[in-house]
């Protein structure tokens, strides 16, 4: 434990998981529910620089701009042709926005495998770069990478929530709709914006964890999955909750392989489930999280 | 009034799906591979039928049910192949294994809903599959074969014959369900699923119910699962997963959840797509139902039957509109 | 309006879905998702007159194992293209019923039955899981069957009276990691293996087995295949001080996190890898630059093999430009001729002859491994494998490529 490199990538693994969960957050402020397709866009902007980079010769950023470009706008397509036709149509009930979510889910890591190939790809770092020594740890571009971009996302969303009307009309809208439709703000534009930035988000944390180990098409789930554990766990109270719960999702999972070993990972993670969502369902940053 | 009766609006459909089923066996022939595929509709169908209470019903989603059919199958293998009692043995220790499971899973998550209670089942399969595939005297990742060939007393049944019963299986347990959603208890059940808060003012406990219909599913997809092991006399631990799981939920979705005639059609589309059409060959029939599931949900959220019915209803308003025009005040 | 009659509603949308079904059913082909492919490129030689030989495939050309399943049907096609050119069996030509299982278990029963069906002598399986199955459907209906990917004997439980295997067994990779280790003087090993079904059993199976050949595992490591942190485990492996790290994995991303991982915590120590990582080239660029250095690597194929490169040159007039020759090309180009041998022994496709033909193949030499790699089956040896010189040693080179023999000792049959 007292290696510094287990430490490093402790912050790798909380940064990425608390970064699908800060996208699965975006969504939530805005419509209530947790759109589990985020998985797929990270998936499919990794998978897609990868492609472009290694079977097209792109450039990494030119490359890396596509991709993301695509992934915000399958995330704001979701909003408009998926989100928006699930509420009207379905007053309550989770369900169907469940359902319609994990479809999208599976329909875009398919159609990711068609057009990609079913290969793992490996990533592409930002900027390439040794390892740099610290002390007896190496920081690898990736791990750069994925804490540069957590860094950047949760205080740009944090503070952007705080101080823009964007931020208080988000905060407002995620309250209640109704009431904010009738002030006159903007609601659909709102939560649109806010998925975007979701998809961003999403697509920007894929790309920078693959350049760690590679992306292969069929990861969305279990990103999606450990995602949203980091929200649950971290809760919705803050912005920066599911950088709390990440954090200690890769903590739990450095100290089962130290301790016991690399099979019980799954029986830890469905462990730490059935304890928070026991105990703390709120999560450890407590507001109420919408359901 | 007539509607809240169990007998009549049954009869009909399960006419229907025993002339369906009749049908499909005539086109099958003694053709193995056509026979397979009916198997596979079989297992597909009871796994969905095993989901669709608590889902429609009460609507709790689960995914544990990867698991709960694994647990059919594998009793059935091991008290087979390791205890050397009957096949049929099998099948009740299997659903009896599964409804406890279920009874432990849902005690532990009994206030869990929605996104939560699909992580937290997600989660409970994959670890399940983890430990099947660990478990030496399971066999680990080779499963366990050379389970017996079914037999009642004298009688050894045939490939075709199991399929045959495996499709009959279906059609009754299909049938169960209908006349169970009908009755005043399936009101009750149902009712969970739209106004839970009405159900405990009522004096039910609402996390009982769920508990219950979800141990019921998990019985009817263990069936399904030790259906599957008989028929092909063998089992491994990567045949029913999380990906099985959440096809089955698109193909209920597809098929529509008003009643649990749809699972089956969601079954034989599912089997279609994914299995025989070689027109999606590259992948594209998980990607097909996805898709359509997605059209459904946003189009016609009440699935195929739902579709039906509607066209059925556009059909008969004509006459409806003519007997108004006639003064026929009755209708 | 129509509420009058729910269940009469119900029953005619019922009636109307089934209907559709059934008439899509009847319209597609009386059989299932198998297609008898035409081969690519050109034929040559006469036109063969008797009625067609066919030959089952089931390979993965859409699901998990996509990524290389189509190559061993290629070896397969070019292998019947080759024949049929060159008078086909019997004076019979060959023919390809492909299907394709997705790597799903549950629908290998189906497409098993399927080749059956459609009139198949005997099967290549590539994908393992749909083969484990089916293995009773294969037995009642006496398919012989070559399970071209399968490495473990396990695979060879009852009932496999039809059921073959060819690659060298995980016995076989552990003589030869064994002789390997005893070339460095290495006793002490850490073991570090995915949780892959697949890898698990393997290395299970062959932790008894090293050690009987006097090695000490001094540490045990493994991760889930989606695990791409290592650091914890490098560190644990560090602290047992071993001489070499032996990694069993299906490769990919896993892998190369992992080798990164190590060769950062441990760049003295020497490294073997047992697993799908030597054919892999677009994952050993996501490794750490240099960290994949004197990393030695077990593999079935070596190009220069005069064998392997005579088979290649044989194929490639039936293949398309741009094929080369692969381990799994091999693969496919010997099940294909074990078969067509085997019915040219058995002067027909009737069993139980064409089996008890099967199991009289002797030092049939194989396209993959080294010069002296043969295969031979009897009535109790259903892994055709003779040893470890089906297999070759490799090292990576500073650029993390492949591209040379493992100069300090390659196994021996």
């Amino acid at each position: 434990m007292t290696d510094p490199q287990v430490w490093i990538s402790i912050l790798e693994q909380g940064c990425f998981y608390g970064l699908i969960g800060l996208a699965y957050l975006l969504g939530l402020e805005g419509t209530g529910f947790f759109n589990f397709a985020v998985g797929s866009y990270a998936l499919v902007a990794a998978l897609m620089t990868s492609w472009l980079v290694s079977e097209h010769g792109y450039g990494v950023w030119p490359a890396l701009i596509l991709a993301v470009l695509v992934a915000m706008a399958l995330a704001a397509l979701t909003e408009l042709a998926v989100v928006r036709t699930i509420e009207a149509k379905f007053q309550h009930g989770e369900l169907p926005s469940l359902v319609a979510v994990a479809a999208l889910l599976f329909a875009i890591s398919q159609v990711a495998g068609m057009v990609f190939g079913r290969v793992t790809m490996p990533g592409e770092p930002f900027y390439s770069f040794t390892p740099i020594a610290v002390g007896s740890a190496y920081l690898t571009p990736a791990v750069v990478g994925v804490v540069g971009v957590a860094v950047v996302a949760f205080a740009g969303v944090s503070i952007t929530a705080r101080t823009t009307a964007f931020g208080r009309a988000l905060r407002a809208v995620g309250d209640n709709k109704e009431a904010s439709r009738i002030l006159g703000l903007p609601v659909g534009r709102v939560r649109l914006i806010a998925f975007a930035v979701s998809g961003l988000v999403a697509a920007l944390a894929g790309i920078a964890y693959s350049s760690q180990a590679g992306v292969s098409w069929d990861v969305g789930l279990q990103w999606a999955l450990l995602g949203f554990l980091a929200l649950v766990v971290g809760g919705a109270g803050s912005w920066f909750g599911p950088l709390v719960g990440g954090i200690l999702l890769g903590f739990v999972q450095e100290i089962i392989e130290l301790y016991a070993g690399g099979q019980d990972v799954d029986y830890a993670m469905l462990g730490i489930a059935l304890v928070f969502f026991a105990f703390w369902p709120k999560g450890l940053t407590s507001r109420a999280v919408r359901a | 009034m007539k509607s809240l009766l169990p007998r009549a609006p049954t009869t009909a459909p399960a006419l229907i799906a025993v002339a369906a089923g009749a049908l499909l066996l005539l086109w099958a022939g003694g053709n193995a591979y056509n026979l397979s595929l009916l198997g596979l509709l079989a297992t597909y169908s009871l796994v969905g039928l095993g989901m669709y209470a608590p889902l429609a019903w009460a609507g709790s989603m689960s995914l544990a049910f990867s698991a709960y059919a694994a647990i059919g199958a594998y009793s059935v293998a091991v008290i087979s192949t390791k205890a050397d009692a009957p096949v049929w043995v099998g099948w009740i220790v299997g659903a009896a294994l599964a409804v406890v499971v279920a009874l432990i899973l849902g005690a532990a998550t009994m206030r869990l809903t929605g996104f939560h209670l699909v992580a937290i089942t997600l989660l409970f399969a994959t670890a399940f599959q983890t430990w099947l595939v660990s478990a030496n005297w399971l066999g680990s990742s080779n499963g366990i074969g050379q389970i017996a060939a079914l037999s009642l007393g004298w009688w050894h049944p045939s490939a075709r014959a199991l399929v045959i019963g495996g499709l009959a299986l279906v059609v009754l347990i299909a049938i169960g369900l209908d006349r169970l959603r009908r009755s005043s208890w399936g009101v009750i059940a149902r009712a969970l699923g739209q106004a839970p808060l009405a159900v405990e003012c009522c004096g039910t406990r609402v996390p009982r119910i769920t508990i219950v219909m979800q141990c019921f599913g998990a019985a009817i997809a263990a069936i399904g699962g030790s259906f599957f092991a008989t028929d092909v006399q063998g089992i491994t631990p990567v045949t029913f997963t999380t990906d099985l799981v959440f096809l089955v939920l698109f193909f209920l979705i597809l098929g529509g959840t008003s009643s649990p005639w749809g699972a089956l059609i969601g079954a034989a589309i599912a089997v279609e797509l994914t299995v025989r059409a070689t027109f999606f060959a590259s992948g594209g029939g998980l990607l097909l139902l996805a898709l359509a599931v997605l059209v459904v949900l946003l189009i016609a959220p009440s699935g195929i039957l739902g579709l039906l019915g509607d066209a059925r209803r556009r059909l008969a308003a004509p006459a409806g509109r003519r007997a108004r025009l006639r003064g026929d005040v009755t209708r | 309006m129509a509420s009058k009659r729910p269940g009469l509603a119900k029953a005619g949308g019922l009636l109307l879905a089934l209907c559709l079904s059934l008439a899509a059913a009847a319209c597609g082909s009386s059989g299932g998702t198998g297609t008898a492919s035409a081969d690519s490129a050109q034929t040559s030689g006469p036109a063969l007159k008797g009625k067609p030989i066919i030959i089952g495939m089931d390979s993965d050309s859409t699901g998990p194992a996509s990524s290389y399943n189509p190559l061993i049907t290629q070896g397969v096609q070019g292998a019947i293209a080759y024949v049929n050119a060159h008078g086909g069996v019997l004076g019979r030509p060959l023919k390809l019923f492909l299907t394709n299982s997705q790597s799903n278990p549950a629908e290998g029963p189906a497409v098993y039955n399927d080749m059956i069906t459609h009139g198949a002598v005997a099967a290549i399986g590539a994908p393992v899981g749909p083969i484990q199955q089916a293995k009773q459907i294969i037995q009642n209906a006496k398919l012989l069957t070559i399970a071209t990917q399968a490495t473990d004997t396990s695979l060879l439980t009852p009932p496999s009276g039809y059921l073959y295997m060819i690659a060298p067994t995980s016995t076989t990779y552990a003589d030869a990691f064994c002789a390997a280790f005893k070339a460095i003087h290495a006793t002490r090993i850490a073991l570090f293996h995915d949780n892959s079904p697949g890898v698990l059993t393997v290395a299970n199976a062959s932790i008894p087995v090293y050690e009987k050949c006097g090695v000490t595992f001094v540490d045990q490591e493994s991760a889930p295949v989606t695990q791409t942190d290592f650091t914890a485990i490098a560190a644990r492996i560090k602290a047992s001080h071993p001489r070499a790290i032996y990694t069993i994995s299906v490769g990919g991303s896993f892998q190369a996190a992992s080798e990164t991982a190590f060769y950062q915590a441990m760049p003295n120590v020497q490294r073997f890898t047992l697993g799908a990582w030597p054919s892999q080239p677009a994952a050993w660029k996501a490794a750490a630059p240099g960290s994949l250095n004197g990393s030695v690597v077990i593999d079935t194929i070596d190009p220069e093999n005069p064998r392997t490169k005579a088979v290649a040159n044989m194929l490639a007039p039936y293949l398309p430009s741009s094929w080369t020759m692969s381990q799994y090309a091999a693969d496919g180009y010997d099940a294909l001729m074990l078969i067509s041998e085997a019915i040219k022994k058995a002067g027909g496709t009737a069993e139980p002859a064409l089996n008890a033909a099967f199991q009289t193949i002797q030092n049939f030499p194989t396209t993959f491994g080294q010069p002296s790699s043969t295969l031979s089956f009897s009535a109790t040896k259903n892994s055709g494998s003779n040893g470890a010189c089906s297999l070759v040693l490799k090292e990576f080179n500073a650029n993390n490529t492949l591209t040379q023999d493992w100069g300090t000792f390659q196994p021996s049959c």
